[in-house]
This record gives C-alpha cells, structure tokens and sequence, in this order.
C-alpha cells in the first residue's frame, strides 16, 4: 500500500493526479515532513501505470520542493514544505463547492454556514 | 538518441488493394511505451508487420533496432519480442513443452524470469495449449515475447477479449519490465482504459495515416471540453471542433488549449466559460470524428 491515498482515474494526466494526491496527503497530514518516499517502480507496480509516467510526477514533485533526494538513500518528503495558495484553493475547492451547495439546498445562510465551520475546526483542534 | 523503430515516408498496399499505410513517419524512442491506435482496418497490423519484416513496404523506408526492416537477421529476430491474437501456436503440445521448445531460439532466455512471469499469470504449464483459454493463450503469449528480455516488444492487441483479472496480469507484468531496461513497447490497442495507464507515447492511425504522434500528457494538456454558459456571441474559430450552439450555450472541443489561449477564451466568452480535461476515449473519438483534428 502506497503512503498517500490515491485513485486514479481517466481525463486528468496520470502525473498531474499523483502530484495532486501527494501535495493533498500532505495537507491532510497522511505525509509529513522528512517521511520516505516510495520508489518510482514501488508506485508504478502498485497503481499499475507506467514508470515513465511516476517519474515525471517526482521530478515535478522536487522541482516544487515537496520531495528531496537524498543520494543514495532515495526520495522523502522536504523537511520544509511550504503549501503554496493556489494549491491549498485547488485542493479545498471542490469540498467547499460541495458544502456550500449542501448548505443552500438546507437553507443555510452564509453566517450559518460560517458558524459550522468554525465550530468543526474547534471540535477537531480539541481531539 | 538512436530510435528503436523508425519509418520514413512509409507507404504499403497489398497487391490487390488501395493503400493501407500512406507516408507514416514514426519514431519510437528507447524506453517508450508508444500506443498506436486507430479504428478498425486502420492499418496498424500492418504497420507491426512491416516492422517485425513478415512484410515489405511498397515505398519509403522502415528500420527495427537499427536494421532495415527487410533485412531482419537473426539478431535481429532475438531481439523483438511480437505478440499477435492470430500467432499458431502447436495446440497438441503443453505449455512446459512449448517453452522448452522456444528457448532453444534464444541464447538470452531467462528461465528465472520465465517462471517468475508463469506464476505472476498463474499459467497452466501442464495442460495443453488446445485447453487453453483465450486470456490463458493470451498471457502465454506474452511470456513467449517477453522471457528473452528484447530490446522491442510489438503487441497486436494484446487485451482484447480478456477478463479483466487477465489484463490486470498482463498489464503488471509489462510494467515489471518497462522502465527498468532500455526497451521500447509499440502496442496497438482499442482498449483505452489501459492504454491510457501504459502508454507515454501514443499515435494514431487513420486510414493509413499518421494523424498524431506525441506524448499522451501533451495530448492530454492541449484538449479541453468547453462550455459556455448563458448566450455567448457566436464567434468561433479553427481551434475549436465539434461545435454545438444550442439556448442553453455553446460547447466545443479545444485542440490548443494553453494558459495563453483559457485567457484568450475567458476573454471572448465572459464568466460563464467552463474548461474540463479529457479521458482519451473522448479526445480519440474527436479526433476519429474530425476531419480538422490536428494540431
């Protein structure tokens, strides 16, 4: 099993959603700072596409900072990883897209929906 | 770079036909897995069997590993692996026989790696070839291409009519091997679910033409489905195919898309533009259906 979740699916370029699914593991914790990376063939086996293809995302992946390579020792997360804005909006688009529907289906306003928001982002800060 | 196969200026017809390959000039790099797709009677068995020499062309000209492919030698032969639905194979022998039979063609034929692909197929070796299913015949197929490492691997559709357990093996089975030495894979398919996971590179076929030849993620970058909300003004232009202008708006296919031409469009259109990426059965079926799909 892969570090990060990942389902990959037909339309996006392959590279684009593996760069994706790792930038958003990240912002969700399932990858931290100075973790190892899986090796290219670990991850071109395991989500049955070609290596070639894993290659150009870690490539991408180390030229934005996010991994480091270590020589000899393979790749891992960069110590330091700073999300930049346009990512943290593109991973958090959707699911906000999706929230504020539900919430205007359900008759919320927005200071409703602001108000659940804060009070999930309490509820979780506490656990 | 030294091509693994190219053609220059290709052209085939058989003795009783029109052209079936017209001026085809295709590269294909070392460490590439190369799709060439095409709709049925395109020519893409054809352009396998020129390259693998059971075929000549009828002008211009084709190499395979660095040799006219005309003039295939032995070295030559012990370096391409070809997979085909319609290979005979010898239905009275088993598949351990068979193997023992093959090997002795090929002085770089890896028994270690030949059972190791065996079991990762769960392949019968006992049984006949006659009791063999069509996925069985299929991955036994692929064992035989691949046991004696070539340098080229030309499959013929390689998963059509197999389960999906099936292709699955098959497909991690390529993989163990692609990218890890230098060899290159041409692989025409009509399958597009796998084809888009395997391949780098993909051509395209159409009536005996090379209408395409590039990396699947530019392919994929320049094509967008796009929507225009609302009653947009009814300007189009060359870029832009399969046009439908209907009350609710106006949807085309973007054969250019780049950040200069989405500013560009965002500019004609207004606010109501909408921009979403292709899975390649769709940007494949424009470009089929299209006599304008080149870039």
């Amino acid at each position: 099993m892969l570090p990060f979740p990942i389902q990959i699916q037909a339309g996006e370029p392959i590279y684009e959603q593996i760069v994706h699914a790792v930038k958003r593991a990240l912002a969700t914790g399932h990858l931290r700072p100075g973790d190892r990376f899986p090796a290219v063939r670990t991850i071109s086996a395991e989500l049955r596409i070609n290596p070639n293809t894993v290659q150009k995302a870690v490539t991408a992946l180390v030229a934005a900072g996010v991994l480091e390579i270590r020589s000899g020792q393979g790749s891992f997360v960069a110590r330091s990883v700073i999300a930049d804005r346009r990512e943290q909006a593109r991973t958090l688009e959707p699911l906000v897209e999706r929230l504020v529907i539900e919430a205007s289906r359900l008759g919320l306003d927005e200071e409703e929906l602001l108000s659940f928001v804060q009070k999930q982002a309490r509820k979780m800060k506490k656990t | 770079m030294n091509a693994i196969v190219e053609t220059q200026h290709l052209s085939f017809a058989y003795v009783w036909g029109k052209d079936v390959l017209r001026d085809v000039n295709l590269k294909v790099k070392p460490g590439s897995f190369h799709a060439l797709l095409g709709r049925n009677g395109a020519g893409k068995s054809t352009l396998l069997k020129i390259l693998a020499g059971a075929l000549q062309p009828r002008e211009g000209a084709s190499w395979t590993l660095g040799a006219d492919s005309r003039r295939l030698g032995v070295n030559e032969w012990r370096a391409i692996g070809f997979l085909s639905e319609a290979q005979p194979l010898f239905n009275g022998l088993t598949g351990a026989e068979t193997l023992r039979f093959t090997r002795q063609f090929y002085p770089n034929w890896d028994s270690a790696f030949s059972d190791h692909l065996c079991k990762a197929m769960e392949l019968p070796l006992d049984r006949k070839l006659g009791s063999y299913s069509k996925g069985e015949r299929m991955k036994f197929l692929l064992l035989l291409a691949m046991a004696f490492h070539p340098r080229l691997l030309l499959l013929d559709e390689p998963f059509s009519g197999l389960d999906v357990v099936a292709k699955e093996q098959l497909i991690a089975c390529l993989l163990e091997t692609t990218g890890q030495e230098q060899w290159a894979v041409l692989c025409a398919s009509h399958d597009i679910a796998e084809v888009e996971r395997l391949a780098d590179n993909v051509a395209v076929i159409d009536h005996g033409l090379l209408t395409l030849d590039e990396p699947l993620e530019s392919l994929q970058g320049r094509y967008r489905r796009v929507q225009v909300f609302g009653a947009p003004a009814g300007e189009t232009d060359a870029g832009m195919l399969h046009v439908t202008q209907s009350e609710n708006g106006l949807s085309f296919v973007e054969t250019g898309f780049s950040a200069v031409r989405e500013a560009q469009l965002r500019t004609r259109y207004g606010p109501g533009v909408e921009f979403s990426s292709m899975p390649l059965r769709e940007i494949l079926v424009s470009v089929f259906t299209s006599t304008e799909a080149r870039p």
